[in-house]
């Protein structure tokens, strides 16, 4: 539950490479065109790499000021889950910089499965895989994986090259999972985010409380009319 | 709560120095990365000389006043250490004491990465401490920090949690001297610059120049904080730009 007037403090975790940043830069526009307040916080292992990233593909949708990268000397992992002080220091002066923020999205990058987010840190949690990373991934568990709110499966477009079954991929996440639901994205072209649009304002207005969800007109952005071909079926509403 | 005053200071303690206590210090090298990328510290010989440097040309010469100050500085009952220094105004105590230590040691941090990393230590810990107990002198610091009055050093909200904690100045000033040392020496191992074997081998033989630190810094002043550490300081501004930033200092 977010305290009243606190933005919905979003943790996006996963592998490196597998799309976090990306889809990032695909949620930021829709949100900010919906009239969202929207801040990001991306934690690197190495550098400020992804705060320059996210900075530049975001020029014009998000004022500088309002994207912040952290320095976590040592696997990201550690400080966003046994100690997030930094990540809690930087939100609170995002937060008193920026009142009325609605969103605050929180990447930070793990190199396993067990990546998961101090409940103190964030209110809600998508954990990112990539196909190219084989089918096997969501039947090898890992709480970070299984934990997440959201699962998104990433790179949709090189499930033939790589030999991953999505249909494998869905199923072993619902088996993993329970009834928490997996989104299929290919963050590259745009496709399928809207559904990940829906999902968090879902669960940002359930955690507020109030009814204040807007539903975000499909007629925006690259959503459009791009349904990818291989997720026939609905498993971009594995959740519904 | 039961138990032995002593036992449960010293658990307290305990408790306060691990390195799991969530206060974000394990983010910051105090500029051993930036040396470390340079080929300046290349080995475990050099980075002993780090350590001692750190430890008593910068550390003991400035945060480490600071925190003793500020351990005897708070808000509440005057301790004998909050007797206010000759020349200092006699009415001058409490939070107001404790916002001019914290601003001073602030002006002796002369790179931004260190003044950045010390407050966001600082304010944290402050946090989770008061958490823990709420003590009067830990509220009004962070009070202080939330009125942008000043911005809560690390040593300084070390010093006030020790207090808050029941723990006396000297043993709060040792336990954040070695919690300094133990997070270099896991910093380097980091960096891959030694094993975990000799990492505690040159925290076991740092123990006498923490003790002597802890002696210097009680000689000290907060009003003349006098870190002198250049090379240290140069590489900590320098990795305000530095490509290589695994740690925020």
């Amino acid at each position: 539950m977010t305290e009243h007037g606190r933005p919905f403090r979003v943790g996006i975790g996963g592998p490196v490479g597998s799309g976090k940043t990306a889809l990032i830069e695909r949620l930021v526009p829709i949100l900010v065109a919906a009239g969202r307040q929207v801040s990001v916080v991306t934690n690197d292992i190495l550098t400020r790499e992804d705060e320059r990233h996210v900075r530049q593909a975001l020029a014009h949708v998000l004022e500088p000021g309002r994207i912040v990268g952290v320095e976590t000397g040592t696997c990201p992992h550690n400080a966003v889950r046994e100690d997030p002080s930094m990540n809690l220091a930087v939100l609170d002066e995002l937060e008193t910089a920026y009142p009325g923020t609605e969103y605050v999205l929180l990447e930070s990058g793990g190199d396993n499965l067990t990546l998961t987010f101090s409940p103190e840190l964030v209110d809600h949690s998508v954990y990112v895989i990539d196909v190219a990373g084989g089918d096997k991934i969501p039947r090898k568990r890992g709480q970070g994986l299984v934990q997440a709110d959201l699962l998104v499966i990433n790179k949709t477009d090189l499930a033939p090259f790589v030999g991953a079954d999505l249909g494998v991929m869905e199923r072993d996440a619902r088996l993993v999972r329970d009834a928490r639901p997996t989104l299929f994205t290919d963050c590259r072209a745009g496709i399928g985010i809207d559904p990940v649009i829906e999902h968090l304002e879902r669960a940002r207005s359930g955690a507020d409380g109030e009814q204040r969800a807007v539903r975000i007109r499909d007629d925006r952005g690259a959503d459009h009319g791009h349904r990818h071909p291989s997720l026939i079926g609905g498993h971009e509403h594995a959740h519904q | 709560m039961s138990g032995d005053p002593d036992d449960l200071a010293q658990l307290r303690l305990l408790q306060l120095a691990d390195s799991g206590f969530p206060s974000g210090a394990y983010t910051l090298s105090h500029g051993l990365e930036t040396l470390v990328a340079d080929g300046t510290i290349a080995g475990d010989v050099e980075l002993a000389a780090f350590v001692r440097v750190q430890l008593l040309s910068k550390f003991a010469r400035s945060d480490l006043i600071a925190l003793l100050a500020a351990h005897g500085a708070g808000g509440g009952p005057a301790s004998e250490e909050a007797r206010p220094l000759d020349g200092e105004d006699p009415g001058w105590t409490g939070v107001d004491r404790l916002v001019a230590i914290d601003r001073r040691l602030t002006a002796a941090k002369l790179a931004a990465d260190d003044r950045i990393g010390s407050a966001r230590v600082g304010r944290r810990l402050a946090a989770e401490v008061a958490r823990l107990a709420p003590d009067p002198a830990l509220v009004a610091f962070l009070a202080a920090i939330a009125d942008g009055r000043t911005s809560g050093n690390a040593a300084v909200a070390f010093g006030l949690a020790g207090r808050a904690l029941g723990v006396d100045s000297h043993r709060t000033a040792l336990a954040a001297s070695s919690a300094m040392v133990i997070g270099l020496v896991a910093a380097a191992v980091r960096l891959g610059l030694i094993g975990h074997g000799a990492a505690q081998r040159m925290v076991a033989d740092a123990a006498s120049d923490i003790s002597a630190a802890v002696e210097l810094a009680g000689n000290g002043d907060w009003r003349e904080l006098s870190p002198s550490a250049p090379q240290i300081e140069v590489a900590l501004a320098r990795h305000e730009t530095s490509l290589a930033r695994q740690f925020a200092s």
